[in-house]
């Protein structure tokens, strides 16, 4: 699995004698991690552990004591939610947006950091100098420009609206992608070029196998964000049948007053696919690259 | 390798397709008249009252959305569509924005409705622009001390006495008798009760004093200060610390619920948390400066339901029959019912949880409200709002006296104007 | 370069074998001369393939970012008010000259900016030995790893919440709560200035630490395992290993990161907003909220507009200095 681990063993032990003290000496060494690192890891997850506890609370329970377990005990709120909110059709909504909107922001990106890879010029040197300003474009200022703009293209209230606006993500992708293939060894493509493969070719049979651990990553990174993303629908989605998953949270959201363990509740439902996304995924950010392609 | 790329861009482009299948689905209902509504509350609370209006218009369907809460969100939402020409038919229009509209033209006068007859004064007052009426607003807000009955019986008092000066010695008899926190504000809220005394002071003059300060006429240095040193007393006294700068709103109602807090400023959208925490409590006055003030409070109406000027036709009767349906008895009270809040129209007389009978009858009944916001330029009044809680922060840190908080609220209001 | 160099020899051979001196001399020229020209061609070929490649970014770019901020710009010498465009009058540059006025937003720089220096340093810090241990084996190892990124997901809304009762001043607080155990009297986390401050940073650190220790996490799997494999001959220990390969091979990463880091930092809104709403007074107030509280969320987004173009310019030369430093570092790496 884990192609750089390396057992620090002394330089001139021989394969034969390194044998059992070391093995154990690792596997020491591996349990502390496991209790230091889960420990730490633990103490960090109190925040979550509260949001979790309150789901089984009501508004009262949880104004009186936010951190201990419930008094009364009650799936109330997951019964709410899943009965007067439109979750099923908010969760196809959401996958719909979430699959779209990444596909094509990865591969926008992809594509993008694959070209400035292939040459260094002045041009290639502008334009990424160009693509680095929209990271300190403070996005509050665009919000007004672009809802006119889609609402002259008749893109707001859809999710094709929502998916193309996405798509401004493509520039993070490309700018986390473009710095990790600057890292691949050249000769690859070089090899792969002599062969006689187009650049396509050599993208997506050299190029996207090599840097899978960014590409999961950025995937990663990019489907939390899209599923998670509450500001862009909150302003452009009006028809109920359109709304995404987080939108639920306003079912509780008052005028006055917040319920919060409901709340608590929506964004418990609406993180589960997404977790269990990640759990899913981290492994493929790690399982080690093709074999061997790296080296030399 | 090669077939794991090629399986994950096939599935991707599939979904592609049905995406942009699934966007152009859902033709509209043929024959009945579509009515587009944008509300800053949620839609469970408001489809009964639209269940109940198509039923008796069963030639309308209204098309519900809405975005979270009174405050930033909802008008910023509001803001932007409009922007992009996406103005639904209906829509609450809230008292800081509604300048604005009329002047960008997408509020319909509705004067001379039929149903504005049914609209009490204060609320009529607060959804004017120029004298004209541009939202029907039918319910209204107060804040009121909630207070623990069990706490407050510790020092022998059963109700929230009359003066300030009353006050701040129940509230040191019960520090006396062990109550550790016996009052507490939110850091958004600080001085909240000041508006009151303004409120009054103001009903004595021609033009209120936020009004005059927003005209020019007077400035905060000059008519706040004397306010703000008698909130200050709160430290002085020693029954509140500095440590309600860092107090969100949920804090202050967490210590009430669960029964540490006697006294805090509060409305009638806490009454089920307090009724769930299973805590003695009750709704009180918020107390005046001197002894026969008549009582005020920081409070307003709601905002009003708007119509699009722009609608016409088979549409605008549609909308104006929603709104006549919303300020009908059946529609008032279905909102109470549904949406917590205390309708205040001349038409119906609504029934008021008993614990918050007192606040009820001292000032909505009365119309003895009072927001300083209403009284300053549209233009940065929710800045200046939050303005003044930071100023108030700085005096509980005991970083800076009244009168610098109040001279630099002034200085704050020229840089908006 | 090699294919280049064959087909330069395929072309130059024969007649090198065949002719006599002048001739070779003259067919150097003319290799020469033609060896440029197709260099300058497969220049103009390989840029634009290249530039092909970039195509679809540059347009997602300009039509989504570029076009709304040349917008805005036009917005922010105008009294737009966020409505309806067609009512705004010109107003030149009132905007920028109303933003120096305004003292709120010096407040808002400086917490921004020791914001931005101390999460990037302090996460730069936590995330890559974070990082380095989480690539290693051990039991719970998947579980961690979804732990830690999953600090920040849930919305800032509901985290806001619970950190607020997390670090409440009252005794009440889960941390004073704990401390109280020990004897210690309440501390006022969030209503003391300097406080909140920290307290602002360090839960920023919390949300983000485990996003850059997977980015790095990422970046580890690029280093050639025989770098390690030579060097464990050499008997260097782990702490030499990380120090004289892990760090330099990790240094575009750290470009990426720190990158991330310093822009999220300046653009940083949510998280103070959610905690401390910017107080006590000013103390943890930003240039984000400034633009939305005084300029777009008052109805003016003239002047929201102005500062945040004041803002961008700012940031522009606070990023480009550390894309300097950066590149500076990696020549001298290399």
């Amino acid at each position: 699995m884990t192609t750089q681990h390396i057992p620090a063993a002394p330089a001139d032990a021989a394969p034969a004698a390194r044998g059992l003290s070391l093995s154990q000496r690792e596997r020491i060494r591996s349990a502390v991690r496991s209790v230091v690192v889960i420990a730490i890891a633990l103490i960090c997850a109190v925040p979550l552990y509260v949001v979790v506890i309150n789901t089984f609370k009501n508004s009262g329970d949880m104004a009186a004591d936010p951190f201990g377990l419930p008094t009364h005990f009650t799936l109330e709120n997951y019964t709410y939610a899943l009965e007067n909110l439109p979750v099923v059709q908010a969760t196809i909504n959401t996958l719909i947006v979430t699959v779209v909107g990444v596909f094509f922001m990865v591969i926008i990106g992809a594509l993008a950091a694959y070209g400035m890879v292939q040459k260094r010029s002045k041009l290639t040197a502008g334009i990424g100098a160009f693509l680095m300003l929209s990271f300190v474009i403070p996005g509050q200022t665009l919000l007004i420009p672009q809802y006119k703009m889609e609402a002259q293209f008749g893109l707001v209230d859809s999710l094709l609206g929502l998916i193309v606006l996405y798509l401004g993500g493509a520039t993070f992708c490309y700018f986390l992608i473009v710095q990790y293939m600057r890292g691949l060894p050249g000769e690859l493509f070089e090899a792969a070029r002599l062969d006689g493969a187009g650049p396509f070719r050599i993208f997506w049979q050299i190029v996207l196998p090599l840097i899978r651990p960014i590409l999961i990553t950025v995937v990663v990174f990019e489907t939390m964000w899209t599923w998670n993303d509450f500001m862009t629908p909150n302003i452009y989605i009006s028809s109920t049948e359109k709304q995404t998953l987080v939108l639920q949270v306003f079912n509780a959201m008052g005028q006055f007053s917040t319920n919060w363990p409901l709340f608590m509740t929506i964004t418990t439902i609406a993180l589960i696919p997404v977790f269990l996304f990640f759990i899913f995924c981290q492994k493929w950010i790690v399982a080690g690259l093709v074999a061997g392609s790296v080296k030399g | 390798m090669k077939k794991t790329w090629q399986t994950i861009v096939g599935a991707g482009a599939a979904i592609a397709m049905i995406a942009s299948l699934a966007g152009c689905g859902s033709g509209s209902a043929s024959g009945k008249t579509e009515l587009s509504f944008f509300a800053n509350n949620t839609q469970d609370v408001y489809q009964p009252v639209i269940d109940a209006f198509e039923k008796k218009n069963p030639d309308i369907k209204v098309k519900f959305s809405t975005t979270n809460g009174a405050q930033a969100g909802y008008q910023q939402t509001l803001q932007t569509r409009i922007s992009g020409g996406q103005l639904a038919d209906v829509y609450v229009a809230p008292p800081e924005q509604l300048s604005d509209l009329v002047k960008n033209g997408v509020a319909k006068d509705l004067t001379n409705e039929s149903f504005m007859e049914r609209i009490g004064d204060t609320n009529k007052a607060q959804a004017s622009v120029d004298g004209k009426v541009y939202a029907m607003s039918i319910t209204a807000w107060t804040n009121a001390y909630a207070y623990n009955k069990d706490l407050l019986a510790k020092a022998g008092y059963d109700s929230i006495p009359e003066t300030w000066d009353e006050f701040i010695d129940m509230l040191k008899a019960l520090k006396d008798a062990g109550v550790e926190k016996p009052y507490l504000e939110p850091k958004a809220g600080l001085g909240a009760l000041v508006e009151g005394w303004i409120g009054y002071d103001s009903s004595k003059q021609s033009k209120s004093i936020d009004q005059q300060i927003g005209d020019g006429s007077s400035t905060f240095a000059k008519s706040y200060t004397k306010y703000y040193k008698e909130w200050a007393k709160l430290f002085d006294a020693g029954v509140m610390g500095s440590e309600v700068t860092g107090l969100a709103d949920d804090q202050v109602r967490s210590e009430f619920a669960a029964g540490r807090l006697a006294v805090m400023p509060s409305g009638y959208w806490d009454v089920n948390t307090f009724k769930d925490a299973g805590i003695n409590f009750a709704f009180g006055r918020m107390p005046m400066l001197h002894k026969g003030d008549t009582p005020y409070a920081p409070g307003a109406a709601d905002s009003g339901y708007a119509i699009n000027a722009k609608i016409d036709g088979a549409k605008l009767k549609a909308a104006e029959s929603f709104l006549d349906f919303l300020s009908s008895e059946e529609g008032l009270k279905l909102i109470q019912d549904n949406m917590g809040l205390i309708p205040s129209t001349k038409n119906y007389t609504p029934d008021i949880d008993e614990t918050f009978k007192e606040p009820y009858d001292l000032y909505l009944k009365t119309g003895n409200v009072y927001l300083n916001t209403l009284g300053w330029p549209a233009s940065g009044r929710s800045a200046l709002r939050a303005e003044t809680f930071a100023q108030l922060q700085q005096v509980a840190l005991g970083s800076i006296t009244p009168a610098q908080a109040t001279a630099n609220l002034d200085t704050k209001l020229k840089t908006l104007s | 370069m090699s294919q280049a160099t064959a087909i330069v020899t395929a072309s130059a051979l024969p007649e090198a074998g065949a002719a006599p001196a002048r001739a070779i001399a003259g067919s150097v020229q003319d290799f020469e001369a033609s060896h440029t020209r197709d260099r300058k061609r497969r220049n103009l070929m390989e840029n634009l393939t290249s530039v092909r490649f970039l195509l679809p970014l540059l347009a997602v770019y300009i039509i989504i970012v570029l076009i709304p901020f040349l917008q805005s710009i036009v917005f922010s010498l105008t009294d737009y008010d966020g409505y309806d465009f067609a009512n705004a009058k010109f107003v030149g540059i009132a905007n920028y000259q109303a933003i120096f006025q305004d003292q709120t937003l010096l407040a808002g720089l400086g917490f921004t900016l020791l914001y931005t220096v101390a999460t990037t340093v302090l996460i730069t810090a936590i995330a890559l030995p974070l990082a380095v241990t989480l690539n290693r084996k051990f039991f719970g190892r998947n579980f961690a790893r979804s732990l830690f990124f999953f600090f920040s997901v849930p919305s800032m809304a509901v985290l806001g919440l619970v950190w607020q009762y997390i670090f409440s001043p009252l005794g009440t607080g889960a941390v004073n709560t704990f401390l109280g155990k020990f004897g210690v009297s309440p501390v006022p986390w969030l209503s003391n200035p300097a406080l909140a401050k920290f307290c602002v940073i360090f839960i920023a650190v919390w949300a983000q630490v485990g996003w850059h220790a997977t980015l790095y996490l990422a970046y580890l799997q690029a280093i050639p395992a025989d770098l390690y494999e030579q060097a464990s001959v050499d008997g260097a220990s782990r702490g030499q290993q990380f120090v004289h390969i892990t760090l330099p091979q990790m240094v575009p990463a750290m470009g990426v990161s720190i990158f991330m880091l310093l822009t999220g930092g300046l653009k940083v809104y949510d998280l103070p907003f959610t905690l401390t709403t910017g107080g006590p007074g000013n103390a943890t107030y930003t240039v984000t909220q400034s633009i939305i509280v005084t300029g777009i969320g008052s109805g003016r987004y003239g002047v929201g507009s102005a500062l945040g173009v004041m803002f961008f310019l700012c940031c522009v030369i606070l990023v480009a200095l550390q894309q300097i430093v950066t590149s500076l570092i990696e020549k001298r790496l290399s």
